[in-house]
This record gives C-alpha cells, sequence and structure tokens, in this order.
C-alpha cells in the first residue's frame, strides 16, 4: 500500500476544494452529496453530534445561511492505499467578533461512486481563560453580572485595552506629572 | 417663486427670510419635502417635528411682519444628532434603551442657542448608539448611508448629521465628538465640521459619552456658515461642569483676513504614515493653496491615542453602569461588549492616561508657540462601505471600525479645536482634511478654511441634489 501517491493526494486535495468552496457557500446539497450516504455516516459538529446520513443532512438543511467564511492557516492530507485518506485543517474564523482557532478532521473513502467522508469531527479550541476570573471577579465587586454568552466577547475587548495599557504605560511618566480633571470646588 | 432657495447655506437663506424674499414657512416647507423625498435612501432621521417646525417658521414670519428682529439665522431649518435633548421627545442618543425614557422637558442649550436665533429645528438624528463608533451602522435605527455613493457610510458617531448636510436636505446641523465623531462624518461624506475647543461650547442638556472629551460643534456647508453657527453656541454656561469662563471670542469678522500672517504647517510622522496616498494626497493639496512646506512633528501620538481609548472605555462604561446591570442585553452589539469590558478595566491605566493627557498637553503647547494651524488626515480613507470589515492601510488588512479614528482620537483627547475642510479630488470620494488650532483658536481655523475655500481647494457641493421646485 503506497501512502501519499501523489495522483491520491491530488483527488483529495480537490475534493477538500470543493467541500470548502460548498461550505462557504452554504451549498447544501453540494456538502450533502460529499458525505456518505449511510446510516453509519457520523459527523461531530463544534454544537452537535450527527449520526447517520438522515441526521446530518437535516443539520444542514435547518441551517441558518449565515457568513461560514474561514481562513484555513494549515492544510494536511494523508493518503493510504487508493480508497483512503484523511483531510485535516486548522482555521480561523471570527465568531461574535472574536476570532476563533478552529480543527476540522474528515476520513475520506473511495466508493465505487466517488469519494465521501464517511467521517468528520469539527472543534474549536477555547478560548485563552486568562482574564476570566478576573471578569468575575471585578464584575461582582461593581455588582454587575455579565451573560456568559457575552464573555469571550467582553474577555477579547479587555485583552485588547489591555495591549493598549501596557503600550501606554511603557512612556516613562514622570511622578511629579497631575492629572487635569474638570471638577472645580 | 422667484428665486429657489431650497439649497442655500446658512446665511443665505437667512438673508433671504430676513429681506423678505422669502417666508420662513416656505423654506421650512420645502426642507420638510427634501426630507420626505431623499431620507428613505439616507436614513439620517429618527424624528421627524413637522408641527414644531411649522410652529417655529410661523413664529419667524410672525416677527418679521410685526417688524422685530427674528435673530441672524431667521427661519433656518436645522437639525440635531439624537443626543441633544429636544423639548418633548425622548432623548435616544441611538439605543433603544431610552426610548422608553421621559420626554426632555426642554431643549439643549446649544440647540435652544439655535432656535433662538431663529432657526428652525427639522427634527433629530441618527448616530451610533450612544456615540460609540465611527460609523453609524445602528443596529436598532439601521446605517445612515453617505449620499455621495449610497453603498458607504456616513461616518460616524453623528453620521446623521453629516449626512443630512452633505444630502442638501438641510443646510446645518449639530453633533457630538468625543474622539472624531464630528470630524469622520464630516470627512466621509465630504463638508465642513467644527469641533471647537473643549469646555467652549455648552453640553447641558446634551446625552453625554465621555464628559472628560465630550465637545458638540456644528456641520455646515461653508467657512461662513461654519463660523456663524459656532459665534452663536459660544455662550459660557455655569451649569456645563467642563464649561470655560472665557467670554465669547467671535470668529465671523476675523474670516476675511484670511490666511494672512499665519504659520500652517503638515503634521509629519504618525499623521503620514499611516493613512491611505489619497488622505496624505489631500493634505498635500491644502498644503500647497496655503503654501506650508513646515512640517511638524507631534511627540508620542499613538500613546495619546491609546490614553484617549482607556478614559473612553471606563468613563463611557461607568456612565452606563446602571444599565448594565439590568438590560445589557437590549444594547446594539456593535457597543455592548466594549462597554461591559469598560466598566472592569483597572483603575491604574486610567489614573496613567488621565496624567500622561496633562503632559501631552503641555508638549502639544510647545509645539503650538511657533505655529499656528495644524494640517493632518482627518480620517485615514474616504468613506468605507457599509458592512466593510476591514481597511488596506500601507498594505496591511487592518479591522475598520477602531481604525477609522486613528487621527482624530489624539487630537480631541486634549480638547484642541479642529476644522475639518472637505477636500474633493476628481473623480474620487471626498475625504476630510483636520485643521488643527492651539486652545480657544477657532477663528485662526476658520480663517484658513475660508481662504482655502476661496481658492476652490475645499468645498462642499450638495451631494444629490433631487426634486428642486422652482
Amino acid at each position: 500500500m503506497r501512502i501519499n501517491d501523489p495522483a491520491v493526494i491530488a483527488e483529495l486535495t480537490r475534493c477538500h476544494e470543493i467541500y470548502e468552496k460548498a461550505l462557504i457557500e452554504n451549498d447544501a446539497s453540494t456538502l450533502d452529496a460529499l458525505f456518505w450516504d449511510s446510516p453509519h455516516a457520523l459527523r461531530f459538529g463544534v454544537t452537535e453530534n450527527l449520526h447517520g446520513a438522515d441526521e446530518i443532512r437535516a443539520f444542514r438543511q435547518a441551517r441558518p445561511k449565515i457568513n461560514l467564511d474561514r481562513d484555513i492557516a494549515r492544510l494536511d492530507i494523508t493518503s493510504f492505499g487508493e480508497t483512503a485518506g484523511i483531510v485535516n485543517l486548522e482555521f480561523v474564523r471570527p465568531m461574535d467578533g472574536v476570532e476563533r482557532q478552529g480543527r476540522q478532521t474528515q476520513f475520506w473513502f473511495r466508493f465505487p461512486e466517488g469519494w465521501r467522508i464517511a467521517s468528520a469531527h469539527v472543534s474549536l479550541l477555547p478560548v485563552p481563560q486568562a482574564q476570566d476570573s478576573y471578569l468575575r471577579a471585578t464584575s461582582k465587586e461593581i455588582g454587575l453580572s455579565i451573560d456568559k454568552a457575552l464573555h469571550i466577547s467582553v474577555n477579547e475587548d479587555l485583552n485588547r485595552m489591555q495591549a493598549i495599557a501596557g503600550f501606554l504605560m511603557q512612556f516613562p511618566l514622570s511622578q511629579e506629572v497631575e492629572a487635569a480633571p474638570v471638577f472645580r470646588p | 417663486m422667484s428665486r429657489n432657495f431650497e439649497y442655500a447655506g446658512v446665511l443665505e437663506t437667512a438673508e433671504a427670510v430676513r429681506s423678505g424674499a422669502v417666508t420662513a414657512s416656505v423654506v421650512t416647507g420645502a426642507a420638510l419635502g427634501r426630507v420626505k423625498e431623499m431620507d428613505g435612501e439616507v436614513n439620517c432621521f429618527t424624528a421627524v417635528l413637522a408641527d414644531r417646525a411649522h410652529r417655529e417658521a410661523a413664529e419667524v414670519d410672525r416677527k418679521l411682519a410685526a417688524g422685530e428682529d427674528p435673530g441672524p439665522l431667521a427661519g433656518v431649518p436645522f437639525a440635531v444628532k439624537n443626543l441633544f435633548d429636544v423639548q418633548g421627545i425622548p432623548t435616544l442618543a441611538g439605543s433603544v434603551i431610552r426610548a422608553t425614557a421621559p420626554p426632555a422637558p426642554r431643549d439643549a442649550a446649544a440647540l435652544s442657542a439655535m432656535t433662538r436665533a431663529g432657526a428652525v429645528l427639522l427634527g433629530a438624528l441618527n448616530m451610533d448608539e450612544f456615540a460609540y463608533g465611527f460609523t453609524t451602522e445602528n443596529t436598532h435605527y439601521g446605517a445612515t448611508r453617505n449620499p455621495r455613493d449610497l453603498t458607504k457610510v456616513a461616518g460616524g458617531s453623528s453620521g446623521g448629521s453629516a449626512a443630512a448636510v452633505a444630502a442638501g436636505m438641510v443646510p446645518f446641523t449639530l453633533g457630538s465628538d468625543t474622539n472624531g465623531s464630528i470630524r469622520v462624518p464630516a470627512s466621509f461624506c465630504g463638508i465642513f465640521g467644527l469641533k471647537p475647543t473643549y469646555g467652549r461650547v455648552s453640553r447641558r442638556g446634551a446625552f453625554l459619552f465621555v464628559s472628560s472629551l465630550d465637545h458638540l460643534g456644528p456641520f455646515a456647508r461653508s467657512a461662513e456658515d461654519l463660523a456663524a453657527l459656532f459665534d452663536l453656541m459660544q455662550e459660557p454656561d455655569p451649569q456645563d461642569p467642563a464649561g470655560t469662563r472665557r467670554p465669547a471670542e467671535p470668529c465671523a469678522p476675523e474670516l476675511k483676513r484670511g490666511a494672512e500672517g499665519l504659520r500652517v504647517a503638515v503634521a509629519g510622522g504618525y499623521f503620514t504614515d499611516q493613512g491611505t496616498p489619497h488622505a496624505t494626497e489631500a493634505v498635500a493639496s491644502l498644503a500647497r493653496a496655503l503654501k506650508a512646506d513646515r512640517v511638524v512633528e507631534l511627540p508620542e501620538v499613538a500613546r495619546a491615542r491609546a490614553a484617549a481609548y482607556l478614559i473612553t472605555a471606563s468613563e463611557g462604561g461607568n456612565h452606563h453602569l446602571a444599565d448594565l446591570r439590568t438590560r445589557a442585553e437590549e444594547y446594539d452589539p456593535n457597543t455592548r461588549s466594549r462597554f461591559l469590558a469598560g466598566t472592569l478595566i483597572p483603575a491604574a491605566w486610567v489614573s496613567f492616561a488621565q496624567r500622561f493627557r496633562s503632559w501631552y498637553r503641555d508638549q502639544i503647547r510647545e509645539v503650538f508657540r511657533d505655529v499656528d494651524v495644524i494640517l493632518a488626515p482627518a480620517t485615514p480613507c474616504p468613506a468605507i462601505g457599509i458592512g466593510q470589515p476591514t481597511i488596506l492601510l500601507k498594505g496591511v488588512e487592518v479591522p475598520s471600525r477602531p481604525n477609522i479614528g486613528v487621527f482624530t482620537q489624539p487630537i480631541s483627547f486634549i480638547g484642541l479645536p479642529v476644522v475639518t475642510v472637505p477636500v474633493h479630488l476628481p473623480g474620487r470620494l471626498p475625504i476630510g482634511v483636520q485643521l488643527i488650532g492651539a486652545p480657544w483658536q477657532e477663528a485662526k481655523l476658520l480663517r484658513v478654511a475660508w481662504e482655502l475655500q476661496a481658492a476652490g481647494a475645499a468645498s462642499a457641493p450638495i451631494a444629490r441634489p433631487v426634486g428642486a421646485a422652482t
């Protein structure tokens, strides 16, 4: 059995390109056509576990036409003989205004009707949580309860502010300099 | 009617009304007609107050008939950003949270200075929610479109104010500027805007964003109009805690001295390194017209912007803390997380930023010892597309929203007065150039603006005059 036969890799690369284009364009029929039409097909998404082609198809039909555009940071394709291959990719995609890093693994098999995805898994790396303890502690101190769904974007803003403050506070400001508040007694 | 005053400027309209060439009621009716005709596309107005406008116009006409002086702005239609209190309606400040606030008991001070001078209020104008934005893409009330290209944003946060003037709906409007909210939309819409010295114009009755940095000011289509409006807005007001006690310093009488005797320089470094070639060309075209070949470098401009950002986040967040506690979900998704994050930032950052502000002010005072007016771009690029997430600066793709204010934030940070003048390079969208002065030197800026306009280097033609009745 030959690993990474260039002809097979070229075919899988083409399959990947068609799938990616269909994904970004929300082209559900192409996406469905590329999945193995079998009760044994499987797709684990970021928020859903789908068993069988029917569940996968139903999920795609119900999915709103949101912007699914993503940047591929790294693509690895490995083939095993002439009938099996794995497409692994790492992607970056803004979600709720925050840049998230994700991974996707697809197992492709060449059936008589052509290459199909038999199994796929998509996941997101967690947002760095270093500041979440800060967010929780300070918001509690000021009686502000922040919806958990907003923690990612608020932490992202705090990170940005932290970077800006870090740059500002590198400045060697003399202790003698007083602020000029508008308060007048 | 023998003469069409529909697209006349502020002073021309007032003169026509005062001389009896046209009545205030006719002018007002025509302006309301333009709003009705155009605003479906441009989306400037969040409230049209036709009854009030007709009443105010009738009062001007009554005074004229009775031989009384109706004021220097007799019968001139205008509108205000919806963070100004307008008697009888809630002050939205771009939000839905305040849609249920009690109606304002009286007009904001700057607004009533206009109506006391005879101007006629037509309504309230769209903005970024709570002024926290540079594009007027308001989730609740829709994006205000740029009348020079309806696929582009009008700029913000006073986007409705700039677009209404550019489209010729009204000859002037009022807006506010914390980090660039007058200068950015004036640039994108290709009109004149004035951000006065901090403390010069009373903010009483305006729904503030960041008290330490908030200014109010006018938009118009000529330097003369801007000067006339600003002169009427200069009323010392002890009820604005930041208000100056300096007596008014009228600018209109100075205007025609032009740039004569003024030392004009171009801001270098930070201000030339980051803009698009379009922005740099616009500044160069004005420098040529003024024969200004000096370049001045302002120190630590990037840190000034950083400090302004932190003060904005902290004060803005704290201002909204009560509503963020109870109804955060009603905020515009475009502002919400920044307001929430702003409530949490360490005091050390903000105190440092406030102390840095003093240091930076002192440095810039030194710069103004041997220069009167500094030219700098108002925005790094002309109007961007509605929904456009990034802009290309020096070949690098950067997020558009936070970078639109790169040239305005470091200036308002220390309250310097700025006139934004519109530059229309052939075949391209307009872009604004900031004329920056030392505190209280608005007259010098307006003189230079007047000179540039007289030389044809700056102009604010109406964007889309449609349906002009004759």
